[in-house]
């Protein structure tokens, strides 16, 4: 019902309008991923420890479920 | 008279005399009896050095928050993590086609990840360091603010701490307060472990200090 109105009034489907705020949330999310790496590399800058590497492969693993995600969005949505 | 004048090198390579050799193994000893607390209390870190250190600056202590203060990110996460179980017994999202489901589950755990790893890059790198010349507090504020404030330990004027409450008490930690006659006029070493015995070492290093500049020891 309120998907016909919806439909109606801006001639866009709900579903295609949720898919598109969903995959620029998931692309804003990368962004922040790529932050969060930028920020563990100028940590590891200012301290250094033998954990840093560990550290930075979790950053690293975080940006690349932060992309399979936004893939993931644009083919099943 | 002749104690005094006894030296031998120290590890920065200067003169020290038999009283700051004693002076220096006494915070070694005090340290070396503190115990482990899971990288929130760690005496002489091997490996581990700091953007502002100087050559031959020796590290003493290398504090964070006490380990027990992640319980309760961590807890909250626990629960975050098992929340979409919930999900098979009260279908709240089933009003969405099920490819949005999925999405929505997906979405759930970035950002449970999200908050795991800064809450950990928090406490990892939030750290407050003491060497034998100087105290430094690194602090990073949200993503990309950093600042790091260093006091010399002759510029320490007062250290207190405050320990309360049933948690503190039980674990041991509290907050270390030190006032400096540096432009930074207070330090915090916020939910340390052993804050009394932070606040001896640094007592300790004062004493030191005002031996060596009795001594006329040159840095």
């Amino acid at each position: 019902m309120i998907e016909n109105i919806f439909q109606s009034i801006f001639h866009i489907s709900v579903w295609a309008l949720a898919k598109g705020v969903v995959i620029f949330t998931m692309v804003l999310y990368f962004a922040f991923a790529l932050v969060i790496v930028r920020q563990v590399y100028m940590m590891t800058q200012v301290i250094s420890d033998k954990l840093n590497f560990l550290v930075k492969i979790l950053a690293w693993v975080h940006l690349l479920f932060a992309a399979v995600v936004v893939w993931i969005a644009i083919i099943i949505l | 008279m002749a104690d005094i004048y006894s030296s031998e090198s120290g590890p920065k390579g200067k003169v020290k005399s038999k009283l700051l050799v004693e002076a220096r193994n006494e915070v070694y000893h005090l340290i070396a009896n503190a115990g482990s607390h899971f990288g929130s209390f760690i005496p002489k870190p091997k490996n581990f050095k700091f953007e502002t250190q100087v050559e031959k600056e020796e590290i003493i202590l290398l504090l964070r928050r006490h380990w027990v203060t992640n319980l309760r990110w961590i807890v909250i996460v626990a629960l975050l993590l098992v929340a979409p179980l919930v999900l098979t017994s009260f279908p709240i999202l089933s009003f969405l086609p099920a490819r949005f489901q999925v999405m929505a589950v997906f979405m759930w755990y970035l950002l449970v990840i999200a908050i795991t790893l800064e809450e950990f890059l928090s406490w990892y790198f939030n750290v407050d360091i003491i060497t034998d010349e100087r105290i430094v507090d690194v602090s990073f504020v949200s993503l990309i603010y950093k600042r790091i404030s260093d006091a010399e330990i002759e510029k320490i004027q007062d250290v207190t701490y405050k320990q309360g409450g049933i948690v503190q008490t039980m674990f041991n930690y509290g907050t270390v307060y030190v006032q400096t006659a540096s432009e930074k006029p207070e330090f915090e070493f916020n939910e340390v472990p052993n804050p009394a015995l932070v606040v001896k070492v640094l007592e300790r290093l004062r004493i030191e200090e005002k031996q060596e500049e009795l001594e006329g020891v040159i840095r």
